[in-house]
C-alpha cells in the first residue's frame, strides 16, 4: 500500500516522463483498438448488408438437369420445402419467395447483364423501405406491371430515365431464348456495389419470361431473428432436406484457403432435381477469415510496437534509477529491503502502463465514437462495410482485455530490470553518489 | 557493554588495479549515550568509519559489534532490519523524499518496519512531536523544495529519530550549511542527545564543532591518531 503511494507520487513527480511514456503506451493501445473494433465492425456492417439487400438470411434453389445437359432454376417441390421448414421447428421470421432471372438488357445501343428480382411487393415490406429513389417514387415504380426498378449505375451504363423502355433477353426455365420489354418505372440512388447488383421488377411478369406459373417462385429466402442463430437454423435445415431431396454440397468457408477460393471448382456429378442452401454466413465466412488476418496483422504489429515501447520503459527507467540513486540508498540506509525498492520501481511501470491502456482505450472510444457519426456516403464501393454510409465498430472486450493484459505484463517485465539494478544497489555507495 | 564496537576493521575499496586501503586497523569502543565525533582531515576515513558502524558497508577484515551483535556475514534481510531498529542517519546532503511532505519525510521510516506498526493515534503525536522538537511546526506540510537547507536537516534529524533508534549516524551534517546554522543543528542534536539519551555518531572536519563532542575520535590517512573521552 504505501509503497503504491510512492510510486504513484513517483509518477506524479517526473509529469513529462510520465506523459511521453503513457502517451505512447496509450497511442498503440489506441490503434490496435480502433482496428480490432473496426474489423468486427465492418463484418457486422457486410452481414447486414447482405441480408438487408438479399432481404433474408437463408436462400433455398432449386436446379434441374434437362435431358440437353442444360442446367435450369426450379423449384419443383416447393409446398414440401414449405412445409419441412414450417416443420423445423426453426423461428422464422418472414418467408419470401422470389423468381430470378440474368438479362441482357438492351437499349438503344447500349447493353450490359444484370439480374432481375421478381418481387412479390405485397410482402416485400423491407426492401420496400430500403429504396431510396433517385427518379420516380415507389407507388408509381411497384404499380407498373411491367416496370422494372434499377439502379443509377445500371440507369448510367446503359443511359435511361424514367419511362423509358429496354428490352431484356432471358433464358426460360426449359432453356429457351425470351424476349419481353421492361419500363423504367424508378432510378434509386447509390452507385455501390451491394445495390448495383440487382434490379426489381414484378414476379407476375418475371413469371411470365421465364414461363412460370403465375403464381410460381424460385427462390425462398428465409428471415431469421437474428445473424446469431443463422448457422444452426442452416445446418438443421441442409440435413432435414437432405433426408428427401437431393442437397448441392454446401460451400464450408471456415477452412478454405483464402488464396484459392477464387480458383475452386468444387461440381460433382449430378442427375435430375436438386436443391441448393445457402447462408448468409457462408458469403460472410470469408470475411471472417479477412478479420482474422486483420487482427493477427494488426496483433503482431501492436507486439512489435510493444517491443520498441518495452525498450523505452526499460530505458526510462534505468534513467530513473541513476537520478534516484541517492534516494534509493537513504531509503535502504532508514531500513528499506530490496523488495521494496524493487516494488517501487515495479509499481510505477505497471500503473504507468495502465493509465496509458485506459487512457489509449478511451481515447480510442472517444475517437469511434465520433467516427460513427460521419457519413461517408453510400455511392462507393466501400459502402459494402459500412451501415448505410456509417463506419460500424464493435466493442470487441476479449481482444482489449488481452491488449491491456499483454501491455501490463510486458511494462512490468520491462521494469524488472532496472528495477533489480535499483534494488541492489549498494547504499553506501548509492549516497554518496555525486549524481 | 559499549553500544558500538570496532575489533581492527580494515576496509579497502577496489579501484582499478590497484586497492584503496581506507580504514586501515580502527578498534575503538562508543558508549551508550555519548555525543561523539569522528574528526579528521579529508580522506581519512570518517565517512567510511561511519558507513561500517551503520551497516551500510561491510569491513574487508575485523567485527563491527552494534549492541553485542556481530554484524559480520549477516543477510542483507537481517542487516536491513538491524539498520531499521537500531539505527537512524542523517546525511549531509539531506536526503529526503522530494515527494513526500515533512510530516511524511518524518514518518517515512515508520512505514518500512517488518513488525507491526503502533497505533496510528500514538504514531502521529510522536511525529508531532518531533516536528515541536525541530521547530518546524509551521511546515508541517510544505514539501522538501520549500524549505531551506536547515530547515531541511532538522527535518533529517526529526526523520532519524522517529523509529526511537539508540544510535543516530551523522556523516559531515553541517556540511552544507553555514556556520551559524550549521551550530544550530549541532545544538539540536545535542540536546536531543541529552533528552532522550540518544548515542549520536557524527563525521566533521569543523574543529569548533568537534569540541562540542564528548568523546573525540581522530583519524587520519585510516588510522586513528587520537581516541579521547571528555567528561563535562
Ligand atoms: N567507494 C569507494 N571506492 C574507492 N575508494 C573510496 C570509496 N569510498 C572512499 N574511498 C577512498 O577511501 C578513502 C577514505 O574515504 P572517506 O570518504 O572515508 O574519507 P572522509 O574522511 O570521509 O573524507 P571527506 O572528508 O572528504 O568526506 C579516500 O581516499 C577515498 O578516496
Ligand atoms: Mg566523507
Amino acid at each position: 500500500m504505501k509503497y503504491i503511494k510512492i510510486a504513484l507520487r513517483n509518477l506524479s513527480r517526473e509529469k513529462k516522463r510520465s506523459f511521453l511514456l503513457g502517451g505512447a503506451i496509450a497511442f498503440g493501445l489506441l490503434i490496435i483498438t480502433i482496428v480490432n473494433c473496426a474489423s468486427a465492425g465492418a463484418v457486422k456492417a457486410i452481414s447486414e448488408n447482405i441480408t438487408k439487400i438479399a432481404d433474408g438470411h437463408i436462400f433455398i434453389q432449386g436446379q434441374n438437369k434437362l435431358e440437353s445437359g442444360n442446367e435450369v432454376s426450379s423449384l419443383a417441390d416447393k409446398e414440401e420445402i414449405l412445409q419441412i421448414i414450417d416443420e423445423s421447428g426453426i423461428n422464422v421470421i418472414k418467408l419470401n419467395m422470389r423468381s430470378e432471372v440474368r438479362a441482357d438488357l438492351i437499349f438503344g445501343d447500349e447493353n450490359t447483364r444484370s439480374a432481375i428480382s421478381g418481387m412479390n411487393w405485397d410482402r416485400e415490406i423491407d426492401v420496400k423501405n430500403g429504396f431510396r429513389f433517385k427518379e420516380g417514387n415507389l407507388d408509381e415504380a411497384i404499380a407498373e406491371k411491367y416496370g422494372i426498378i434499377i439502379n443509377q449505375k445500371l440507369a448510367e451504363t446503359l443511359d435511361v430515365h424514367l419511362g423509358d423502355s429496354i428490352i431484356a433477353k432471358v433464358m426460360t426455365v426449359t432453356g429457351q431464348t425470351n424476349v419481353g420489354d421492361f419500363i423504367v418505372s424508378g432510378i434509386l440512388e447509390g452507385t455501390d456495389m451491394l445495390s448495383s447488383m440487382s434490379s426489381y421488377a414484378n414476379i407476375d411478369y418475371i413469371n411470365e419470361l421465364l414461363g412460370l406459373e403465375k403464381d410460381d417462385y424460385q427462390t425462398i429466402y428465409i428471415r431469421l431473428e437474428s445473424l446469431e442463430v443463422v448457422d444452426p437454423a442452416a445446418d438443421k435445415l441442409y440435413s432435414l432436406l437432405g433426408e428427401r431431396f437431393q442437397m448441392k454440397e454446401r460451400t464450408d468457408n471456415s477452412n478454405v484457403d483464402l488464396f484459392s477460393l477464387a480458383f475452386k471448382n468444387d461440381e460433382a456429378e449430378w442427375e435430375g432435381q436438386r436443391y441448393s442452401l445457402t447462408a448468409v454466413t457462408e458469403m460472410v465466412g470469408i470475411l471472417d477469415q479477412f478479420v482474422g488476418v486483420v487482427d493477427a496483422v494488426s496483433f503482431s504489429v501492436l507486439i512489435l510496437l510493444f517491443l520498441i515501447i518495452i525498450v523505452g520503459v526499460a530505458n526510462t527507467f534505468r534513467m530513473i534509477m541513476y537520478d534516484r540513486v541517492k534516494e534509493i540508498g537513504s531509503m535502504r540506509a532508514m531500513g528499506m529491503q530490496m523488495w521494496g525498492v524493487r516494488s517501487i520501481f515495479l509499481f510505477e511501470g505497471f500503473f504507468l502502463s495502465l493509465a496509458g491502456a485506459f487512457s489509449g482505450i478511451i481515447i480510442a472510444g472517444l475517437i469511434m465514437f465520433g467516427l460513427s457519426f460521419i457519413d461517408l456516403g453510400t455511392d462507393h464501393a466501400g459502402a459494402f462495410f459500412l451501415n448505410n454510409g456509417h463506419l460500424v465498430f464493435i466493442p470487441v472486450v476479449i481482444p482489449i482485455i488481452r491488449n491491456v493484459l499483454i501491455v501490463g505484463l510486458l511494462t512490468v517485465l520491462a521494469v524488472l530490470f532496472p528495477a533489480n539494478k535499483a534494488a541492489k544497489l549498494d547504499p553506501a555507495k548509492a549516497i554518496a553518489a555525486m549524481y | 557493554m559499549a553500544i558500538v564496537e570496532l575489533k581492527n576493521v580494515h576496509k579497502k575499496y577496489p579501484l582499478g588495479k590497484t586497492e584503496v586501503h581506507a580504514v586501515q586497523g580502527v578498534s575503538f569502543e562508543i558508549t551508550k549515550g555519548d555525543f561523539v565525533s569522528i574528526a579528521g582531515p579529508s580522506g581519512s576515513g570518517k565517512s567510511t568509519t561511519l558507513n561500517l558502524i551503520g551497516c551500510i558497508d561491510t569491513a574487508t577484515e575485523g567485527d563491527v559489534l552494534i549492541n553485542g551483535i556481530n554484524t559480520k556475514g549477516l543477510k542483507d534481510k537481517v542487516i536491513t532490519n538491524l539498520r531499521h531498529d537500531t539505527l537512524g542517519f542523517i546525511f549531509q546532503s539531506f536526503n529526503l523524499i522530494p515527494v513526500l511532505n515533512v510530516y511524511e519525510n518524518i514518518e517515512f521510516p515508520l512505514l518500512l518496519g517488518s513488525g507491526k506498526r503502533g497505533k496510528r493515534a500514538e504514531e502521529r503525536d510522536w511525529i508531532d512531536h518531533l516536528i515541536e522538537e525541530v521547530g518546524l511546526a509551521d511546515w508541517r506540510n510544505h514539501k522538501s523544495n520549500e524549505l531551506s537547507g536547515g530547515q531541511r536537516q532538522r527535518v533529517a534529524i526529526a526523520r532519524a529519530l522517529v523509529t526511537k533508534p539508540e544510535i543516530v549516524l551523522a556523516d559531515e551534517p553541517t556540511a552544507n550549511l553555514d556556520s551559524k546554522t550549521g551550530e544550530d543543528i549541532l545544538n539540536l542534536m545535542k540536546r536531543i542527545n541529552r533528552e532522550q539519551n540518544t548515542t549520536f555518531i557524527f563525521s566533521t572536519h569543523d574543529a569548533t564543532i568537534v569540541e562540542m563532542a564528548d568523546h573525540i575520535i581522530r583519524l587520519k590517512d585510516g588510522l586513528i591518531v587520537k581516541n579521547e573521552r571528555v567528561s563535562r
